[in-house]
């Protein structure tokens, strides 16, 4: 399988999980999955409506995968990029999806007002929250092997090992087409 | 949770903003008489009306004649809701078999390669054998202690038993095919036992007669089989798998033919131990049993009692070992057709078809 292109989604489930990150690639999802995504659709739409603008950044990596980054909202002249969630506040994963969108706007030469770099922030209309989140230098240097090591798993024919942690598995949504 | 429902009365179904409606009807119909070939729905609508909400309903099942629309089968579509319907005889018919909306490529090149391989093919339609078996066996066992006649029951566990263990061996799928034929003649053949010597004379049975089934342990066999096709087909829905792409049957010997591979590992967990208990507890009379184009069939009220029965079997739970807590029979199946995702992504997981351990 050539190399798809590689989104903070990816990256995200990848720190969570290489195995998940797998099957999502291979287009399993688990329903339950999918209706989340949904409901996170349904949530950007709805809220923070003002001056934001939906944008799609492509990019490649240094060592050539292609990357997109999908971004909810970009308040361009805050120089803020948003990113909006359900649930759980500052996810690992959150997290890590938000430092690739800026990673992404960096290689694509993406600023933000005078040229400085954008800034990230997780929105969590639910828990009425916000988190910043920061790029910076040592970040750049992991997110580059995370997809290097993404697109190496794209083109395996079977499923990386399960997490080590079966407990961390109980609250997968993939945990039934692992364990079932 | 979602569920499935089960609509018995004529009538039309509609949409009504998010939820489904139905307008009943009379039920004018004549058995066994040629329908009126008008178009118009049979029976005349009494303006009694169902209402479900739409986030209730799982699946829907139309053993009356239902009247339906486009504009409801794309409202259906985009919930996700499948229909399946079925004949006046309570015979599975069709499935109204909504968009896909879990795909994936890869997994569905993985299913074609596995049937064009014999070896994995073989593989596959060995584990849907051994699991049917396994089950059979349960069942057998299960029953074996609570007749008063073993006998039959022994015998029929042995059979099955010897047959089971052909299927490591046999190397082409006519002859696991007729593996399987053999075990389950031998195991129906215990039914009169196992039912006791009072219900072996109010349900005679005389082995398996499928089209049109020959008499009322035979009718409700079919009718089972076919509610445990359609809970399959569902399961498959819900997962990526193609449900056209089969080992053990042959794709085209029903359009849903991976379907029939699952329902050969529950068929015994789900519709024989259901229809067991129906004629023991006697929530299933012959009275429930008509004679009709020269076969037998459930009546109206008959089909109502195993639909009733079935549901609750669907619902009931069991701790599943894997997962360390508690899910459905109807779950049970989903996680198997999970299984077969992993067999048919990891060579190192194969699948071995779900066994009943209770
Ligand atoms: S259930 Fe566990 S192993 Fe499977 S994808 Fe989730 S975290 Fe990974």
């Amino acid at each position: 399988m050539t190399a798809p292109r590689i989104g903070g989604m990816l990256v995200g489930y990848w720190r969570v999980c290489p195995r998940k990150a797998w099957y999502s690639m291979r287009g399993l999802w688990m329903e339950q999955e999918s209706e989340a995504v949904a409901l996170g659709r349904l949530l950007d739409r709805t809220s923070y409506r003002r001056r934001r603008r939906p944008a799609l950044i492509e990019a490649t990596a240094p060592d050539g995968t292609p990357l997109v980054a999908k971004l909810d909202g970009v308040d361009l002249r805050a120089g803020v990029l948003h990113e909006t969630k359900k649930g759980r506040s500052c996810e690992d994963a959150h997290v890590w999806q938000v430092r690739f969108y800026l990673w992404v706007l960096r290689l694509a030469g993406v600023t933000g007002p005078g040229g400085r770099p954008l800034r990230g922030q997780l929105d969590y209309p639910a828990l009425r929250r916000t988190e910043p989140v920061a790029l910076e230098l040592e970040h750049e240097g992991h997110l580059a092997e995370v997809v290097s090591a993404l697109a190496a798993c794209a083109r395996q024919d079977v499923p990386p090992e399960r997490h080590p942690r079966r407990s961390f598995c109980r609250r997968c949504a993939f945990e039934a087409l692992c364990y079932g | 949770m979602p569920r499935d429902h089960y609509l018995f009365s004529n009538g039309r179904l509609r949409r009504r903003q998010n939820t489904l409606w139905l307008e009943k009807a009379t039920e004018d119909r004549v058995p066994g008489v040629a329908l009126d070939d008008t178009g118009a729905p049979s029976g005349t609508l009494t303006g009694e009306k169902a209402v479900l909400p739409v986030e209730a309903v799982d699946a829907l099942h139309c053993f009356g004649e239902i009247d339906l629309n486009a504009k409801l089968v794309v409202f259906l579509a985009q919930q996700r809701i499948p229909v399946h319907v079925y004949d006046y005889y309570g015979n599975y018919a069709a499935t109204l078999y909504p968009r896909e909306y879990l795909l994936s490529g890869r997994l569905t090149v993985a299913q074609a390669e596995h049937y064009l391989r014999p070896a994995r093919r073989l593989r596959l339609a060995r584990a849907f054998v051994g699991a049917g078996l396994y089950n059979i066996r349960r069942v057998l066992r299960y029953h074996a202690r609570r007749v008063g006649d073993e006998a039959p029951v022994r015998h029929a566990l042995a059979v099955v038993e010897r047959e089971a263990a052909r299927v490591p061996e046999e190397a082409a799928i006519p002859e696991l095919m007729a593996v399987e034929g053999r075990a389950r003649d031998a195991y129906y053949r215990a039914w009169p036992a196992m039912l006791g010597p009072r219900l072996a004379e109010v349900f005679p049975f005389d082995g398996r007669q499928r089209r049109p089934p020959s008499n009322a342990l035979n009718a409700a066999i079919s009718f089972g089989n076919a509610l445990c096709y359609a809970a399959c087909l569902k399961a498959l829905y819900r997962t990526a798998l193609d449900p056209t792409i089969s080992y053990l049957h042959e794709p085209g010997d029903r359009r849903y033919s991976l379907a029939l591979d699952l329902a050969e590992v529950f068929k015994p967990l789900l519709v024989d131990r259901a229809i067991l208990r129906l004629l023991k507890t006697g929530r299933l009379q012959p009275s429930h049993f008509e004679g009709r184009l020269g076969g037998t069939y459930l009546t109206e009220t008959g089909r109502r009692r195993f639909v009733e029965a079935w549901d609750e079997r669907l619902r009931r739970t069991v701790r599943h070992r894997r997962l360390g807590r508690h899910v459905s029979y109807e779950r049970l199946i989903r996680l198997d057709a999970y299984r077969l995702v992993r067999h048919l992504t990891d060579p190192a997981d194969p699948y071995v078809g779900f066994r009943a351990w209770w």
